[in-house]
């Protein structure tokens, strides 16, 4: 596959270093005000943190008011650093803070600093040093540390025994997290990381206190107030229906927040929060369902929607320890008939995706260029299928020794069951029987059984969906193709050549060259095929028109930027 | 009638522990490990085998069977119902704030079938072979057939789309809001209650027709004794036996149905806490809803039967 260079963008602020020390500078400028120097590798720490701090955009915003949020908030545990779903981010992020932050200004475009009011990396890409603000306290009244910072991170990268970290694998690098003062922690990389300060970034990696993991032996997830530095201070849960919150009287940045509370409604993805938006009993929706969205864009007076997608692979995850899926030739036949856009069509009411292909389009940095070279112009990307990606599929087919699919086993095509999943299992047995003559059963299950029987490997092929942290090929790449990852589903899938390309993306800061690898990345899964990609998630929020200070219509991440401390209610 | 009572009573207890004992050994043959729920995919890929073992251990899922289920039992005779797998929260809770709900959708359910089905059972079968009788006929026809899940989607979506109006937010209990609280229930007991009135009207129908071609009633009206009379004070009481005994029926039926009923309407009640406990794999959880809802079925049919005696005078029990 080959596209121009020229058609790529060059907004990789997330993955170049040198563009992220110019992050850094920008944000020290605009919203830290800090001195740029300071922001640079090679200037000492700053005595002070800097003022002003980030505010909502609007000259005179208006404090006030509680906001009503409905959408995924029915948290299945409270350890933010163990979890790894959207209804765990949604409600627990807006009380605490994180060492560095996506900005809410931008959509989560650019990295600002938060906790560290200013950070260095050294010449060789290996030591990141944090500067921490002076004052900050938790909810409990204790004061912010670096050990504090330590402690949290070590929970993220070193997890003691039986405590999960879903996100570890970012952070593969880093050797140790040191204290150097009360307020300055470092960290050490045994190879440079271009996306290391967008992994630190992520919403995920809040800021616990150390006495908290200590007395609950590192295992919060039944611990519902945790005490943070966040902007919203918890006041209650009723498990499965609401989290209230109020403003945090005591936060470090004056100026924020500005609602007085949250209110955080657990309402199921799709119709339900549309209704509540529409009917007035909530100001934010999140995941409307692609078939409600229009009932609410019937009304721009009173209501705004966004849609973005998020960094995930939709489809069919393949088991590479049963024949004959372990011969690509197999997995590239079924790979070439699949109708991309037949396949978008099919959840439209239900669920809006984008096109499965290698790098999602929430990845707005890297996969653009690639994404418009490929659609419609490259083999297996063809809307309707070409005859002639037919005829190569049943070519292969017939080079692997099953000419029109003959002497193929029947596959079992397991689907968890999800509203949108489910249409795809039937969809995919048409594919496969209608192109290449291959039987196959599909079955429908309950989550707890897909996984049970993924785990067991009691599957030819599995219909799940599976998010990424951060926007880069650098970390979705090694989570779902790399070998031995626990994000990789496609049971048995080795490729040495991919991992280390991966490995060699992992450490590229130099632009030129990372488009080159992910180029060759792209190529190579071409030629690999280790999964069936149907698409990548879209979610759609809608919200009252009076909620100012976080439009998102920019919004490229949906687990990094949940604090909702700009925002404000116009009333 | 005390002795009646107990005897109802002893005889509830293998009821209740064969309930028991079937909930218990059918979540167990059910596929889908709880750890792979809480843990997810990744978590579970990501966790060693000797770090299962150990969360296994903690979570007591390492024990024999009959230990499990030992431990459950005397949790429960301790008035110990536990607490939720993942979040630790605890059931006896969970069941005092939503059991209100599902408790309040049941009875209203109850109270609208009878206000529907009874009237329309009574009408139906004094203008038998009539327009109202045809009408009622194909009215109850119609709400036994329809699904009531498929009703309620039908009522959110037109209420939505006519009114735009949707039933408040969250839980809250009739002492906080009474009617805030009507709203959440009136959806789901309305339905409920539709497709319950079908049976009732059904039932009544039938044992009218046979109650008032009795003697006595053409002895009642010989003396010249209002139609009304006949039919309210002479007939009905006679007739709405069996009707009270197929209420306690379908007040098991409610119970259950309410848990698709709930989901449709959003509704936060103990259907909608047990099918996300069932999808959880939360066995104890759905093990006790499970439980409780025996229990009140078990209650309420012995009730019923005391209310016999107040229906009819000449019923005793001994």
């Amino acid at each position: 596959m080959a596209y121009s260079r020229g058609m790529r963008v060059r907004s990789t602020l997330l993955i170049q270093v040198p563009l992220l020390m110019l992050v850094a500078i920008v944000c020290g400028t605009a919203i830290a005000a800090t001195d740029p120097g300071q922001a640079l590798p090679t200037a000492p720490p700053a005595p002070a943190p800097p003022t002003p701090m980030l505010r909502a955009p609007e000259r005179s915003p208006k404090y006030g008011g509680v906001l009503r949020w409905a959408g995924l908030a029915d948290a299945p545990f409270f350890d933010l650093h163990q979890c790894d779903t959207a209804a765990c981010a949604t409600p627990l992020e807006p009380m605490y803070d994180t060492l560095l932050r996506y900005n809410p200004l931008d959509g989560g475009q650019t990295v600002i600093p938060d906790l560290a009011y200013t950070w260095e990396m050294s010449s060789d890409g290996l030591t990141y040093t944090f500067h921490l603000r002076d004052g900050v306290k938790f909810h409990d009244g204790a004061p912010l540390t670096a050990d504090d910072v330590k402690a949290s991170f070590d929970h993220i990268i070193f997890p003691p025994p039986g405590i999960l970290s879903p996100r570890k694998s970012v952070f593969d690098a880093v050797q140790k997290v040191e204290v150097a003062d009360p307020l300055t922690v470092q960290f050490t990389l045994s190879a440079p990381r271009s996306f290391f300060i967008a992994a630190i970034a992520s919403g995920w990696n809040v800021i616990y206190r150390k006495k908290t993991l200590e007395e609950n032996h590192f295992d919060l997830k039944k611990v519902k107030v945790a005490p943070g530095t966040g902007p919203f201070i918890f006041d209650s849960y009723q498990p499965g229906q609401v989290w209230k919150m109020h403003k945090n009287p005591q936060y470090w940045n004056p100026e924020l927040p500005y609602l007085d509370g949250l209110e955080m409604h657990h309402l199921p993805y799709g119709p339900a929060t549309a209704a509540a938006l529409l009917t007035g009993q909530v100001d934010y929706a999140y995941g409307l369902g692609a078939d409600t969205r229009a009932d609410v864009q019937k009304q721009p007076d009173k209501f705004t929607t966004v849609t973005y997608g998020i960094p995930s692979a939709l489809g069919g995850y393949i088991n590479f320890s049963h024949k004959p899926l372990d011969d690509v030739r197999v997995r590239k036949a079924m790979n070439l008939v699949l109708d991309r856009c037949v396949i978008k069509k099919s959840t439209a009411a239900i669920r809006e995706i984008n096109y499965g292909m290698w790098m999602p389009s929430s990845d707005t940095a890297h996969a653009q260029a690639y994404r418009e070279a490929a659609f419609n112009h490259t083999p297996g990307y063809y809307c309707p299928t070409k005859p002639e990606d037919i005829a190569q599929a049943k070519d292969l087919l017939s080079q692997a020794g099953y000419p029109n699919g003959n002497g193929l086993p029947r596959l079992d095509i397991m689907v968890r069951n999800i509203n949108f999943l489910v249409a795809w299992g039937p969809l995919l047995q048409a594919f496969l029987k209608q192109h290449l003559n291959i039987d196959s059963s599909v079955r429908t299950v309950e989550t707890a059984v897909w996984v049970d029987d993924w785990t067991k490997g009691n599957y030819d092929i599995g219909i799940n969906g599976n998010p990424a942290t951060v926007n880069t090929p650098a970390e979705y790449w090694k989570k779902w193709y790399g070998t031995g990852s626990s994000g990789n589903w496609n049971r048995g899938a080795s490729n040495p050549q991919f991992d280390a390309l991966v490995e060699k993306i992992r450490a590229e800061s130099d632009p030129e060259q990372l488009d080159d690898l992910i180029q060759q990345g792209t190529k190579m899964l071409d030629d690999w095929v280790p999964a069936l990609v149907f698409g990548d998630a879209v979610i759609i929020d809608g919200f009252t028109q009076q909620l100012k200070g976080c439009d998102r219509k920019d919004r490229v991440t949906l687990f990094d930027d949940n604090r909702f401390d700009t925002c404000w209610l116009d009333r | 009638m005390y002795r009646y009572v107990l005897r109802r009573l002893l005889y509830a207890i293998p009821t209740l522990l064969g309930i028991t004992v079937l909930i218990f050994v059918v979540l167990r043959i059910l596929p889908g490990d709880p750890l792979s729920i809480l843990y997810g995919e990744g978590g579970v890929g990501s966790l060693s085998n000797a770090d299962l073992a150990t969360i296994r251990h903690q979570f007591g899922f390492d024990r024999p069977l009959y230990q499990q289920y030992g431990y459950w039992l005397k949790d429960l005779l301790t008035g110990n119902l536990g607490h939720t797998l993942a979040r630790g929260d605890s059931v006896a809770e969970i069941i005092q704030e939503r059991g209100i709900l599902t408790g309040e959708i049941a009875v209203l359910a109850v109270l609208v079938s009878w206000l529907v089905g009874l009237p329309a059972g009574i009408l139906s079968a004094m203008r038998q072979n009539s327009v109202g009788d045809y009408l009622a006929r194909f009215c109850t026809i119609l709400f036994l057939a329809v699904p009531g899940f498929w009703v309620a989607m039908l009522v959110v979506i037109g209420t939505l789309t006519a009114f735009n109006y949707r039933p408040p937010l969250g839980i809250i209990s009739p002492w906080e809001d009474p009617i805030a609280n009507l709203k959440i229930v009136a959806g789901p007991g309305g339905v409920l209650g539709l497709a319950t009135s079908a049976y009732i009207a059904r039932l009544t129908r039938s044992t009218f027709l046979e109650v008032i071609r009795e003697d006595y009633i053409r002895t009642a009206r010989a003396k010249g004794v209002r139609e009304t009379m006949v039919v309210l004070h002479h007939a009905l009481r006679n007739a709405v036996l069996p009707v009270l005994t197929i209420s306690g029926v379908l007040f098991g039926f409610l119970l259950s149905a309410s848990v698709a009923v709930e989901q449709a309407f959003a509704v936060s009640g103990l259907g909608t806490a047990l099918v996300q406990a069932f999808q959880e794999r939360d066995l104890l959880v759905v093990q006790t809803l499970v439980l409780l809802y025996g229990v009140v079925f078990v209650v309420v049919n012995l009730l019923i039967d005391l209310a016999y005696i107040w229906v009819d005078p000449r019923i005793r029990y001994t």
